[in-house]
């Protein structure tokens, strides 16, 4: 056996023990201890590159690595209950091992996180809701203040105006843009008390019903 | 009309610098005409369109960043192509390709001095593959001192430790204790690694671990601030609307209108406890505390601190003094007023260590002391 090949088997060697005992790369380790014990028992890197051809050792190893890291992506998701980014992690794992060569594994990967990256973008347009929450507030101090008689005009005018100015706000800028990422997208009240969506807003939920009711009423567009 | 030049550099010039590289490397084939024809695109519609939030997220929605991604990659993975193990490998030209293209990537960091932490592991990369060794033993001792595992994010642990230092200089205490704890758990991380690395992966999801667990008290937090801040504006203006000043303050006054002054003042005097009465209501519906409970909550105790509370000492004892006789169709006691006339005639209607902090004229590095990124690592030697 030459030098060179003795130095590559060394390199190998490195690589598989770096994943020796991990509790996430558990597939990676089999796979690069493949590639190692392939080149070690090869008499020559020309065998080992044809033994490397036939089973298909790198390309074995690449799926691992990305199966390994989207299990553990998806595992903190899902424990988290974060359902929508589960879903780029959740897709790779289930289709990996279908990917027929490196360049179709990083380019369907790429397209997978994609998708799941604009996915992420729409769900988080339900954070619109809370935004309008000091909208909401000042509408209702409009509407209970108990003040003089002269001056519930002026009153009716200020929530007229904070009204109109938030519709506008939706009309113009709110939809059109969440249209840009989806164009059939619409406010979804169901959403705001999906665990990922509920925990932001620190307010209980008798007033979180109240004010899902308000939004409707004042600023559906 | 376009969008603003060095905003469309700041989105394109990643990619013009890919394009640059395959055309250096006189690289040819589909990949490489998709990539120019995906640019062209870009450049485009950066022509075409006029808001950069929407000019962003038609390049992603219109899978540009990625058609033009995945084509950069295939038409490296071309050049790669013979690199096999099949063929008679040529590891002197390998490692003079690879060292070379960690120098050309080295390059471009070092333009941003922000990627300060990225520079050593690139460094002794480059430091190793010079060094006359071999491909194989190159890449053995690089892996060995994980310096491609390094490489990836840089050690992280002097911006999390920077981090800190933001929210610590702007008495920000729910992200302080955030990254207090994100460093903890980084270092117990590392600490189970013989380089003290942490894997890329794991720590991403640390971040996100900790960072979920924090969302709703920093919103709570903030939501908490602001609306106790309102309750006290509202008290205090009422209170000063029966001042022999208000007719001049910038609150009520109306330089074309003395009628709309007088107007206005008397907006503040008889609609102010109605107004409070319900924003107080809701103050408490939200969070369980009342007005007393607002001068005891830790959150108060951090404002004071950072010197955020506008309002001198005087002027709050005021206020509490106010809020009981904050009914509607009521005044506030003429000696109350009488004393907001003195604390106005005095100069002592704004908090003293206020003024100092974020007085007129304070530039924002004279405000907010935390250092850049990179003088920050620099001077702790990180």
């Amino acid at each position: 056996m030459d030098q060179r090949h003795k130095d590559y088997i060394d390199y190998y060697a490195v690589r598989f023990k770096k994943y020796e005992g991990s509790a996430i790369y558990k597939n990676t380790y089999k796979t690069e201890k493949a590639l190692y014990e392939g080149i070690k028992s090869s008499a020559t890197l020309e065998e080992f590159g044809e033994k490397e051809k036939k089973e298909e050792l790198t390309l074995k190893n690449a799926k691992a690595l990305t199966k390994d890291q989207a299990t553990y992506r998806l595992q903190v998701f899902r424990e988290l209950e974060e359902k929508i980014r589960a879903q780029g992690p959740d897709t790779i794992v289930q289709k990996v091992d279908s990917f027929k060569d490196v360049m179709e594994l990083a380019t369907r990967v790429s397209e997978i996180m994609h998708r799941n990256s604009i996915e992420i973008s729409v769900d988080l347009l339900t954070g619109n809701f809370y935004s309008d929450f000091i909208a909401l507030e000042n509408i209702e101090v409009w509407e209970k203040a108990e003040v003089p008689a002269r001056w519930k005009g002026r009153l009716k005018k200020f929530i007229d105006d904070q009204i109109e100015g938030m519709k506008k706000v939706w009309r113009e800028v709110r939809i059109p843009r969440a249209r840009e990422w989806d164009p059939k997208w619409k406010m979804d009240y169901e959403n705001v008390w999906e665990s990922r969506h509920r925990r932001l807003i620190p307010m209980k939920d008798t007033t979180v019903k109240r004010r899902i009711e308000e939004h409707k009423k004042y600023f559906a567009v | 009309m376009p969008i603003e030049k060095y905003l469309v550099d700041s989105i394109l010039n990643p990619f013009r610098a890919m394009m640059k590289d395959v055309e250096d490397q006189k690289l040819t084939g589909e990949a490489v005409e998709n990539m120019r024809r995906v640019l062209d695109t870009m450049e485009r519609l950066a022509q075409e369109m006029s808001d950069l939030a929407s000019y962003s997220t038609k390049l992603s929605t219109d899978n540009l960043y990625l058609d033009f991604s995945n084509n950069y990659s295939k038409a490296l993975a071309a050049t790669a192509a013979s690199k096999t193990f099949g063929k008679m490998q040529d590891d002197t030209t390998l490692l003079k390709q690879t060292v070379s293209q960690y120098e050309v990537r080295l390059k471009m960091l070092k333009k941003d001095p922000e990627s300060y932490t990225l520079w050593p592991p690139l460094e002794k990369i480059i430091h190793i593959g010079k060094s006359g060794m071999s491909y194989p033993i190159f890449l053995k001792m690089c892996e060995e001192q994980g310096l491609f595992e390094e490489m990836k994010d840089g050690r992280p642990r002097p911006v999390i430790e920077f981090d800190l230092h933001v929210a610590t200089v702007m008495f920000d205490p729910v992200r302080k204790e955030m990254y207090e704890k994100l460093l903890k758990e980084y270092d117990a991380l590392s600490k189970k690694h013989p380089l003290g690395l942490v894997d890329p992966v794991e720590l991403e999801m640390l971040r996100f671990r900790v960072q979920h667990e924090y969302e709703p008290k920093i919103n709570q937090w903030e939501a908490i601030v602001f609306r106790a801040g309102k309750l006290l504006d509202i008290v205090i203006d009422w209170l000063d609307s029966f001042t022999s000043f208000a007719p001049f303050d910038e609150r009520w006054a109306d330089p074309t209108s003395p009628a709309k002054t007088k107007e206005n003042i008397a907006f503040t005097q008889e609609c102010g406890p109605g107004i409070f009465k319900v924003r107080e209501n809701i103050f408490q519906e939200y969070f369980d505390l009342t007005w007393d409970d607002i001068f005891t909550h830790e959150m108060y105790r951090n404002e004071v601190t950072a010197a955020r509370i506008w309002y001198s000492d005087e002027r709050i004892a005021l206020a509490k003094a106010t809020y009981p006789h904050m009914q509607p169709g009521k005044s506030p006691p003429k000696e109350l007023i009488a004393e907001s006339e003195t604390l106005k005639k005095e100069n002592r209607l704004r908090n003293k260590a206020n003024l100092d902090r974020y007085g007129e004229g304070k530039k924002p590095e004279e405000v907010f002391n935390f250092k850049k990124f990179s003088e920050f690592v620099r001077a702790k030697k990180l």
